[in-house]
């Protein structure tokens, strides 16, 4: 019974970006209705919830850290996946393909603890960071949307006596919006995680809760940043995956 | 056929390298452990033979771009591989002469110019793959002379100088503790995940109500970050220990390896769940028809027949869950569950750019080694099934 009714919910819908995006806001704004919810779990503290800033203030400067390197990333990773897919640039199509899949198996850990001794602490190595972590599935993606793009539609486009700048953008880019847009929402989904790592050298963000939490052996606190940044990452993804849908929907026709 | 085609990466590679040494420092020299370091620059230290090999050695890779097409890859090659090695020679030599001269608790690192260089030999390297895959012969030559090389320079106590070198003398026995807690949870994670994705991968193909909702579980799990996924279990697995005794037994406690082996096991499951279930869709269906035709079970259809044929594709899983794993392990150095992860938590903490170093180059290590040698696994897989 519960399987079919699992089944009738497409997760990915509207509704369930609804559901999740109210419920973050309702958390968000008024983290103290579940007060009593809290004393009652852990009733043993002495203080509940996390007041050193408000989730409101938390919220934005995780997402500031996430879509100002997110934006970077993305301009440059997809002028990179461009470049070496171009004439002038095929020798470096190779290498710069296994630098984008060795820098994957980087853990996000290890590349926001090798930028402080160069960057310092705080919201600038994060952002190098993200930055740095969020451009590999960028850059592999846009380099197998291009590489990806059939014969075909290329040259009707060069028959038709369109410049090779013209057929970047009316066909190579068009046809491989899907495949960047997938990359950017897996960058995305992984820089939200590694922003929330980025509380530990001092980059404010949800994870401030939970690693305050985590040091003052508060398990309140740690419960409202891991809830607020757990849905966070799930909404994203779910608007993130809608506008890949629409997309598709889009190249179809 | 043109004699002279440029090969412009091992150019850019090349030019980075000889730039780096000549205008980034070589050397860092700190009074003592915390303090801020003095630059030291390789014109400046190095005598005028050392200085003359090195840069001899970065116009040869340079010139080395320049060179007819045939004989290019094996000057190339032994180009990268002299470089790679007396840079580590340079770096030792000069990390003794400075540290003779110095107070004992003065530390020696290395400066920018030295992890560019190697970047840029690294470089070298990478262009030459596609040569590499296709001899390997003279890659099998290529890294034995490495290794020999690297521990000729490492038994003469070279690096012995150098701060992170130190450091790890200093936490020699903490370093091995950690490697096996690192690799144990890591492992055993994967291990897990293994023994319940594949099944669980197996079901959502042949049981489509449930497929759906067991991707779309996963998938969720999937982008929860790590930090927040451990720090959810604290609380619940604290509570079951102090209500089922076994457990408080066993040692399942709110922080250390319980909470850390449990997200790692949901994180492992999503890869594998997805590449069997994947593998299995891409199944050519008239196999399975001549299976069954022969009179085989469904089971046995499956032992014998699928699971064997997408071997390759289930350990492409495996090896991107074990990958995650080493990664998302030294995050559970938070919630007390050891690792790598403490000396980068350790080395935040007091500023100690050693000691997150002693921290991260293993972590990065692991994760590269591992990857590789997964990917050679499953290119062997791979072979076998296509037989």
């Amino acid at each position: 019974m519960i399987v079919r009714r699992l089944q009738k919910i497409e997760f990915s819908g509207w509704k369930s970006i609804a559901i999740v995006g109210l419920l973050f806001g309702l958390l968000v704004f008024n983290m103290h209705l579940v007060e009593p919810l809290l004393q009652s779990f852990f009733p043993d503290l002495d203080r509940h919830l996390y007041d050193r800033a408000s989730f409101l203030k938390l919220v934005i400067e995780h997402l500031l850290l996430v879509i100002s390197s997110g934006i970077l990333a993305t301009l440059v990773g997809v002028l990179c996946g461009i470049l070496v897919t171009r004439r002038g640039g095929r020798d470096f199509l190779a290498v710069m393909n296994s630098m984008a899949s060795l820098g994957q198996t980087f853990p996000p850990l290890a590349v926001l603890a090798l930028l402080v001794p160069m960057v310092g602490f705080g919201a600038k190595p994060t952002i190098v960071a993200l930055f740095v972590y969020g451009l590999f599935p960028i850059v592999r993606n846009t380099i197998a949307g291009l590489e990806s793009v059939p014969r075909g539609p290329m040259e009707a486009a060069q028959g038709m006596g369109m410049a090779p700048l013209q057929i970047l953008a009316r066909v190579e880019m068009p046809l491989s919006l899907p495949l960047i847009i997938a990359g950017i929402r897996t960058s995305m989904i992984i820089n939200i995680g590694t922003a929330t790592l980025g509380a530990t050298i001092g980059a404010g963000g949800l994870g401030a809760p939970i690693v305050a939490g985590l040091i003052g052996e508060n398990p309140a606190y740690v419960v409202q940043g891991a809830v607020l940044v757990g849905l966070l990452a799930i909404l994203v993804d779910l608007l993130l995956g809608r506008l890949d849908r629409v997309e598709k929907g889009y190249g179809v026709r | 056929m043109r004699l002279l085609k440029l090969d412009k990466v091992n150019l850019l590679g090349a030019l980075f390298g000889t730039l780096s040494l000549c205008f980034c420092s070589f050397l860092i020299y700190r009074p003592h452990r915390l303090a801020a370091g003095t630059p030291h620059y390789f014109v400046d230290i190095a005598s005028w033979p050392e200085s003359l090999w090195m840069a001899a050695l970065w116009i040869a890779a340079v010139v080395a771009s320049f060179i007819a097409r045939e004989k290019r890859p094996f000057i190339q090659l032994l180009v990268a591989t002299t470089l790679t090695l007396s840079l580590f020679w340079m770096i030792g030599a000069h990390s003794s002469r400075l540290f003779e001269a110095a107070p004992s608790y003065a530390r020696i690192s290395l400066g920018l110019g030295s992890w560019l260089m190697f970047t840029a030999a690294f470089v070298l390297f990478l262009n030459l793959l596609e040569f590499l895959r296709r001899s390997p012969v003279i890659t099998c030559l290529c890294v034995v002379s490495l290794c020999l090389g690297l521990t000729v320079i490492w038994m003469h106590g070279h690096l012995n100088h150098l701060s992170i070198v130190i450091e790890f003398y200093n936490k020699k026995e903490r370093f091995m503790d950690e490697l096996v807690a690192h690799l144990t949870l890591a492992f055993s994670a994967v291990g897990i995940g293994a023994l319940l994705g594949i099944p669980l991968g197996v079901l959502a193909f042949k049981r489509k109500t449930l497929g759906a909702p067991i991707l779309t579980i996963f998938n969720i799990v999937q982008t929860i970050p790590s930090l927040a996924l451990f720090g959810l279990l604290v609380t619940p697995l604290a509570y079951l220990s102090l209500q089922v005794e076994f457990l408080h037994d066993v040692g399942v406690e709110g922080i250390g390896w319980a909470p850390a082996l449990i997200a790692l096991v949901l994180y492992a499951l999503l890869p594998i769940i997805r590449n069997t279930h994947a593998g299995l869709g891409s199944l050519d269906k008239g196999i399975i028809e001549a299976g069954v035709g022969m009179g085989m079970s469904r089971l046995r259809l499956l032992f014998t027949v699928e699971l064997p044929m997408i071997r390759h594709i289930i350990l492409n899983g495996v090896r991107i869950a074990a990958v995650q794993s080493i990664g998302n392990t030294a995050v559970a150095a938070l919630i007390g569950a050891g690792g790598f992860g403490i000396f980068i938590f350790q080395g935040l903490g007091q500023a100690a750019t050693d000691l997150i170093l002693l921290g991260t180059l293993p972590i990065i290590l692991l994760a590269v080694v591992t990857d590789f040698l997964m990917q050679a696994i499953t290119f062997l897989a791979k072979a076998e099934a296509l037989k």
